[in-house]
């Protein structure tokens, strides 16, 4: 196997991450730098604590795609248990990680905390939704009338 | 803390079209920052078909529905504008006007939707020319309960790669499958099911099909004048129809896995007999002789005995299925013995009904005429798999312990055994392990137990 090459990230706070070029290729922000050629000195993720950055990181390890083609060695039933057991944290985190998923671009991992969420919402009343996420309700409740009666077909 | 309120909007939309679009509509409540974020989605899917109208349900209250149904698909277009739309799903009921589905249609189709998916059960409406004339779409799905007409002049998909219609008439001329393939280029999946157009002669051909289903109105009881593939890149075919009266060109170079399911029309039924063939679909089975897994209904089967004067060789078949119920064997002998490379031989229930040729040693594979047919005594087959085994064990049996008997390259034996008792299976099981004059004493049983009432 050939030597693959080292890309550095630094967090927010100051942190060093050496990853391997196959892994940062998985954020299509970092991909377009490396073809830019500006990654020399290492890349400033300046909106990326040291944290999130190493969990997104632990996924685009995971996820990686080898060089001739084979997904990484854990088989698709791993691969949905792992995401599952990584998606089991706490808003906070969740938000922050679709925060730096967008940011850096990589798409599997925003959508599958896009999913997460989507499947928090799913199946719930407006009023349990708010309580979930803590959504303050600055609606009158005429307003909310108003639009209940708008899109009444999802009311029904 | 509000951490989702406060995510960019663009985002949150992207959550929420994770969602269905019903579904996700009901966060227009939450806050002023939601309202109208639900709409800003590129997947689109309606679901009118769940209208249910109960007896009891009044007329007045049916309209009233559908008026809120109508009026939510015209709110969240009216509120998208003129973003682009990548996938659309519609699914309607009786009751929906017509005139609101066409304008449906005609606006996504102008904005440049990619994946159309229609459902219907309305009856007497015609959808719109331009669905066959779109630059955008990929993907075109149109499915009915109640047959439906499309106006079908001219057809110009130069995107399309996949199209499944179920239960349409396409059109009135009796070359809407031909304007179909030359109109869209790049079609790599063809699905026609119940399609009420080309009756007399069927013929597809494109250089771009990769998958194709074509399974024929089985409603009239006619046979077919002509019938035509000129498909050379086919992988995998579906096909069901009745035996037509010729095959002017079968063309199936890279066929690895087919379904053939061919029909006698009830006077061709009739009218069968051994010496007097109905129909001839020899030039057929050339056309596909490459196939690599082969499945064969029980009509085919009949087919194969009453229209057919020559099986070619499929030297490339290592899996063949073939569905019994209640038919005559009297072709298997034949077909099997055109198999020299196979090595799965699966039952689809194991049927067998006397003929005539049971006399015969090779005119059928029972155990009648008192001599193994030599398909069996020198059947490359390794494995052997029965299906749906239980209809009449008594019968099933004594036809399964043939086979163990007669077949020397035999590995496995696997039988599916349709019963309410897991007992059965284990003493099934017993039996045929012991059973002591197997041709091939390597080969392994294993009978499983599929529950009936499960």
């Amino acid at each position: 196997m050939s030597t693959s090459k080292k890309i550095v990230l630094k967090s927010s706070d100051g942190h060093i991450f050496e990853v391997e070029e196959a892994v940062a290729l998985q954020s299509q922000t970092i991909a377009n730098m490396i073809e830019d050629d500006c990654v020399e000195n290492g890349i400033p993720i300046s909106n990326i604590n040291g944290e999130i950055l190493a969990k997104v990181i632990a996924y685009c390890k995971k996820h990686v795609v080898l060089p001739d083609g084979d997904t990484s060695s854990s088989s698709k039933e791993d691969l949905k248990d792992w995401d599952a057991e990584f998606m089991n944290t706490d808003q906070s985190t969740l938000f922050d990680l679709i925060l730096a998923a967008n940011f850096l671009n990589v798409k599997d991992l925003l959508d599958l905390g896009c999913q997460t969420v989507a499947d928090m919402i799913t199946g719930k009343t407006p009023e349990e939704i708010r309580t979930v996420f803590n959504i303050e309700n600055d609606f009158t409740p005429a307003e909310v009338e108003e639009i209940r009666k708008e899109n009444q077909w999802a009311f029904e | 803390m509000d951490r989702i309120s406060n995510l960019p909007e663009a985002l949150i939309s992207h959550i929420l079209s994770f969602l269905t679009t019903e579904e996700s509509a009901l966060t227009s409540v939450l806050s002023k920052k939601w309202r109208y974020l639900f709409a800003d989605r590129p997947n689109l899917d309606f679901d009118g078909s769940v209208i249910r109208f109960h007896p009891e349900t009044r007329e007045w209250e049916m309209t009233e529905i559908l008026r809120v149904f109508i009026r939510f698909v015209d709110r969240v277009l009216e509120l998208q504008g003129n973003s682009t739309v990548d996938e659309f799903s519609l699914k309607c009921g009786r009751g929906v006007y017509p005139v609101c589905v066409t304008n449906w249609i005609l606006n996504v189709l102008e904005r440049g939707v990619s994946d159309l998916d229609l459902h219907f059960n309305l009856s007497g409406v015609s959808l719109p020319s331009k669905v066959f004339m779109s630059k955008s779409l990929v993907r075109l799905r149109i499915e009915s309960e109640n047959v439906i007409a499309i106006d079908m002049e001219d057809v110009c998909l130069p995107k399309l790669k996949t199209l499944y219609i179920n239960k349409i008439v396409l059109g009135e001329d009796d070359d809407c499958f031909e304007k179909v393939t030359s109109g869209c280029r790049v079609l790599e999946e063809l699905v026609l099911i119940n399609v009420y157009s080309d009756f007399w002669n069927r013929s597809v051909s494109s250089k771009t099909l990769k998958s194709l289903i074509l399974a024929c109105c089985m409603e009239f009881d006619k046979n077919p004048d002509s019938i035509s593939f000129d498909t050379p890149n086919v992988v995998y075919l579906e096909y069901s129809d009745y035996v037509a009266g010729k095959y002017p060109k079968v063309k199936f170079n890279s066929l690895v896995k087919a379904s053939i399911d061919l029909v006698m029309t009830s006077e061709q039924h009739e009218q069968a007999t051994y010496e007097h063939l109905m129909g001839d679909v020899t030039d057929f089975l050339m056309g596909i002789r490459n196939v690599q897994t082969l499945y064969i209904s029980a009509n085919t089967l009949e087919v194969l005995t009453f229209c057919c004067v020559h099986i070619p060789v499929f030297h490339n078949i290592i899996g063949l299925t073939i569905q019994s119920r209640k038919s005559g064997w009297e072709s298997l002998p034949a077909l099997l013995k055109k198999c020299p490379n196979l090595e799965t031989l699966v039952f689809d229930g194991l049927s067998h009904s006397f003929t005539v040729k049971c006399m015969d040693v090779d005119g059928c594979l029972c155990k009648f005429s008192g001599e193994v047919p030599t398909c069996l005594s020198s059947s490359p087959v390794k494995v052997l798999k029965i299906l749906r085994f239980g209809d009449n064990v008594e019968k099933e049996k004594d036809l399964t312990k043939h086979f163990l008997e007669t077949m020397p390259r035999l590995e496995q034996l696997m039988i599916y055994y349709d019963t309410l008792f897991d007992d059965d299976v284990f003493e099934l099981s017993s039996e045929l392990k012991r059973f002591p004059t197997k041709a091939s004493p390597i080969c392994e049983i294993q009978v499983i137990f599929n529950n009936l009432s499960g």
